[in-house]
């Protein structure tokens, strides 16, 4: 169970929108950085981390985002996460992540946030 | 395979039975059907050239006609001439002689016309009362039943949007699930009351079956073109099980995955693997002894007035009747009822609650779907039976298996009404039905027999596996004395001892779920004369947690001696650990700091759990949660700007619990997390003890709830406790 984690990546214009199953754990986090670099690697720098399938987050987990965002705001673009359940939105907020991150409920709340002129700063 | 041992016994005994039972209670078996439907329409034809009509480009129909729910059987064949030219109809007895004819553009062989039936009539007259259902009947009859259609329609489609709604958002907020369920209720409730004593046709076969009994009348009735009333095609049945599926997912939350998990690899297109071979196999023999209930229950003589009624009749002259008999239908009961049901009334609090609503449900749905019997109360008899059966296979396996279940106690029958009949060309129609449940049960055996190659459930540690040298044999040795070395040192910088303060007892302890740990707890003596304790995790695990924890203590040493003041030391830290650590790499840090003379007590948060303060003499715990960032995630204005210290009084036997989430998410077998509220309830349950024996019967108590399961994380409890004959008032 611990291994049921998977990444789907999809394109909404010049933004990537990345999908999250299961559990992300120090075991998964290396497949959710790879997800992500690959993106980074190929110039994109406006994410979305769609975590409407994510049951589970570890700190691991939590450091792939800590790992990426300064890159990506200082290139111009951001990780906006979206569709969190409330349990794993605690783990979240435990963190401060919402001081940090442009949490939203949805994909097209993610979207519009992009829309916006600024956005969080580290 | 030795787990299949019980579901086969289970299967042989379901076989056993209903060798014995099928033939003398199932009408199916007094049926004598000595014709297939392409048999019926070639006689048909037969018997339209010998009435002159050159029948062969005609359009033919075989329909199935059950006169009442237990019989007898017509089986109506109409050959449509093309351009309305009109109809030629024939039925036959399930013997294969003819039960009568009618020409193109005669009239009907008996008066179609409203229900007639004139109870005042005696044995001397004998009437013949032709019913169909397609009959008007009294305007208030028809009122009803369209009213009941209406109704009927507008909640599924209600239902239908919610879950579409639920399926395709995957998140289901708990309030909606809660209104859903009411409505489901409600559909329930409305469908089983108008399929079973308000629908027209129900009525009419009852008023019949009522004549029959009285034995006054010789009664004619077709209802074929009933149909079932909850007839669901296979794709939308499909539809319906994922659609359901998917609103269960998304209630569920982090619970009961392992009931899931078979469920999860089959959406991962992973078929043969052993939790799905073994839940398959154990759906379908299961299965067959589940069949059997109802004839036992029609045996045992409880319900006398009651008689089986017809099931899977169609498969007599469906085209597939393969399809007929792997309906699919059961199956989006059972993820209903065990999908969707079960966890959205997992919360409900107290339990009587919960069970006083799931089991009258489950039993209706299951009541209502394998309607067995001809009276309602011998339905819900053997639904409670059937759901019982069907729950417990769900607790002992998984939903795959209770799905699996309900749709082979379905397709076991189908075979058998076949198989019960003289004609060779029907008996026949059971032997792709038989092959198929064959290929299924050895696919599944051989699937579950392929042992561990599917995704297990158990937490492989990884460390080693990362490190390539680990791989040869003296290498891992090497090592693994290495990480003995390391994890020796780790647990030199965790405190040799509490420290004694008057007043105050205080026990910490740090369990790695590794060789070497990321989390850590320590005091301090603070410079204006104030206890300090903190407890830290760093992200991530392994050495690369373990060398950061290390680094962590080393700050936490140095700047505790510069400053008394939590919220510069925090900074500090902070600024500290964002230079050092890599990107992904953070810090969680709780802290206090303790004047025990006034029992003031300032605590700090970064980005940690929180603090737990019992308050036994007010009876209420506080969950301290101040704002604050992990460490090492962002540089020191935003972590000052955020950073919140914040200062509380203690009482007397008060108890204030730093942890790690090592605690709050240990899991047990079940793959269900300990969690902030048993936490709270465990420290509550250690009122009045010292530092040392709550800890110790707090740990004890979440080593009760992993029950054996290997930690994923690291453990650590602090437990400070205010002495109950506190003297410093």
């Amino acid at each position: 169970m611990t291994n049921s984690f998977t990444v789907e990546c999809a394109r909404q214009g010049d933004i990537s929108v990345l999908a999250v199953n299961g559990f992300l754990d120090a075991h998964t986090a290396p497949r959710f950085e790879k997800s992500i670099q690959e993106e980074v690697d190929a110039g994109r720098m406006r994410l979305i981390v769609d975590c409407a399938g994510l049951t589970y987050i570890s700190s691991a987990g939590l450091g792939v985002f800590m790992s990426f965002v300064e890159d990506l705001r200082d290139k111009g673009g951001d990780i906006k996460i979206c569709g969190l359940a409330d349990e794993v939105y605690q783990v979240f907020d435990i963190l401060g992540f919402p001081a940090l991150f442009d949490i939203v409920p949805d994909r097209q709340a993610a979207i519009d946030k992009f829309c916006e002129p600024d956005g969080k700063e580290i | 395979m030795r787990r299949l041992v019980f579901p086969l016994l289970i299967a042989l005994a379901g076989i056993a039975s209903l060798a014995l039972l099928f033939p003398r209670f199932d009408p199916a078996a007094s049926l004598h059907a000595a014709m297939s439907r392409s048999q019926a329409i070639a006689r048909t034809r037969q018997l339209a050239a010998a009435n002159g009509l050159h029948s062969e480009s005609w359009k033919a129909v075989a329909a199935d006609s059950l006169l009442t729910p237990k019989g007898p059987y017509e089986m109506h064949v109409s050959l449509i001439a093309p351009r309305r030219g009109g109809t030629f109809q024939a039925a036959w007895h399930a013997d294969g002689n003819l039960a009568w004819t009618k020409l193109p553009g005669a009239a009907a062989p008996r008066s179609a016309g409203s229900i007639h039936i004139d109870t005042e009539a005696g044995p001397q007259n004998r009437s013949r009362v032709q019913v169909s259902t397609r009959d008007p009947g009294s305007s208030r009859d028809r009122l009803t039943y369209l009213a009941l259609r209406i109704l009927d329609t507008l909640w599924r489609i209600l239902v239908l949007a919610f879950f579409v709604v639920a399926a395709f958002r995957r998140r289901l907020r708990y309030r909606v699930a809660l209104i859903l369920t009411a409505m489901l209720t409600v559909w329930a409730i409305v469908s089983y009351v108008g399929s079973t004593s308000l629908d027209r046709g129900r009525l009419v076969k009852a008023s019949v079956d009522r004549m029959l009994d009285e034995g006054n009348f010789d009664i004619d009735v077709n209802v074929g073109g009933a149909g079932r009333p909850n007839e669901v095609s296979p794709p939308s049945a499909v539809f319906w099980i994922f659609i359901v599926a998917a609103a269960g997912v998304s209630v569920r939350g982090a619970e009961n995955h392992q009931k899931w998990h078979a469920v999860d690899l089959l959406t991962r297109r992973k078929l043969f693997n052993l939790p799905v071979g073994s839940a398959v196999a154990t759906g379908l023999l299961c299965g067959i002894g589940i069949a059997a209930i109802p004839y036992w229950v029609a045996a045992s003589g409880v319900f006398r007035g009651s008689v089986l009624v017809f099931r899977s009749v169609e498969a007599l002259t469906a085209p597939f009747p393969t399809a007929v008999a792997w309906d699919l239908a059961p199956a989006v009961i059972a993820i209903m009822v065990f999908g969707f049901w079960l966890p959205v009334t997992a919360r409900w609090r107290p339990p009587v609650l919960r069970w006083g609503f799931f089991v009258p449900v489950g039993v209706v749905s299951v009541a209502y779907t394998s309607a067995a019997f001809s009276t309602p109360g011998a339905n819900l008899f053997t639904g409670t039976l059937l759901f019982a059966a069907f729950l417990l296979l769900y607790w002992k396996t998984d939903v795959l298996a209770a799905m699996t279940a309900m749709v082979a106690a379905n397709a076991v029958l189908t075979p058998w009404i076949l198989l019960s009949q003289p004609g060779g060309s029907v008996k026949a129609l059971a032997i792709p039905i038989l092959m198929t449940w064959g290929l299924l049960l050895a696919a599944s055996l051989r699937a579950a027999g392929r042992g561990q190659r599917g995704e297990e459930l158990a937490v492989t540690p990884v460390l080693l596996d990362s490190v390539e040298e680990g791989n040869t044999k003296t290498g891992r040795v090497r090592l693994e004395a290495e990480f003995e070395v390391a994890r020796k040192a780790q647990e030199d910088a965790l405190p040799p001892a509490p420290p004694v303060i008057e007043g105050y007892t205080i026990a910490g302890s740090c369990e790695p779920a590794q060789q070497v740990g990321g989390d850590l707890y320590d005091y301090f003596s603070l410079a204006d004369g104030r206890l300090g304790i903190a407890v830290a995790d760093v992200s991530g695990k392994g050495v690369p947690a373990a060398l950061y924890m290390m680094v962590t203590k080393g700050l936490l040493a140095a700047t505790t001696r510069e400053s008394s003041d939590l919220a510069y030391i925090f900074q500090h830290v902070n600024r500290h650990l964002y230079a050092v650590c890599k990107k992904k790499v953070f810090v969680t840090l709780t802290a206090v700091a303790l004047d025990p003379a006034a029992r003031r007590l300032q605590h700090a948060r970064a980005g940690h759990n929180p603090i737990l303060w019992r308050r036994p003499g007010r009876g209420e715990t506080v969950v301290l949660k101040p704002p604050g960032l992990g460490m090492g995630m962002t540089a020191g204005d935003r972590f000052q700007r955020i950073l919140k210290v914040e200062e509380l009084e203690l009482e007397s036997g008060d108890a204030v619990v730093l942890y790690s989430d090592g605690i709050t998410e240990a899991m047990n077998e079940e793959l269900q997390l300990f969690g902030e509220q048993r936490l709270i309830r465990a420290v509550e349950s250690v009122d009045g003890k010292t530092a040392e024996e709550s800890r110790t019967a707090i740990l004890r108590e979440l080593a009760a709830f992993t029950n054996g399961t290997p930690p994923r994380d690291d453990v650590t409890l602090v437990v400070l406790r205010v002495s109950g004959n506190g003297m410093l008032i």
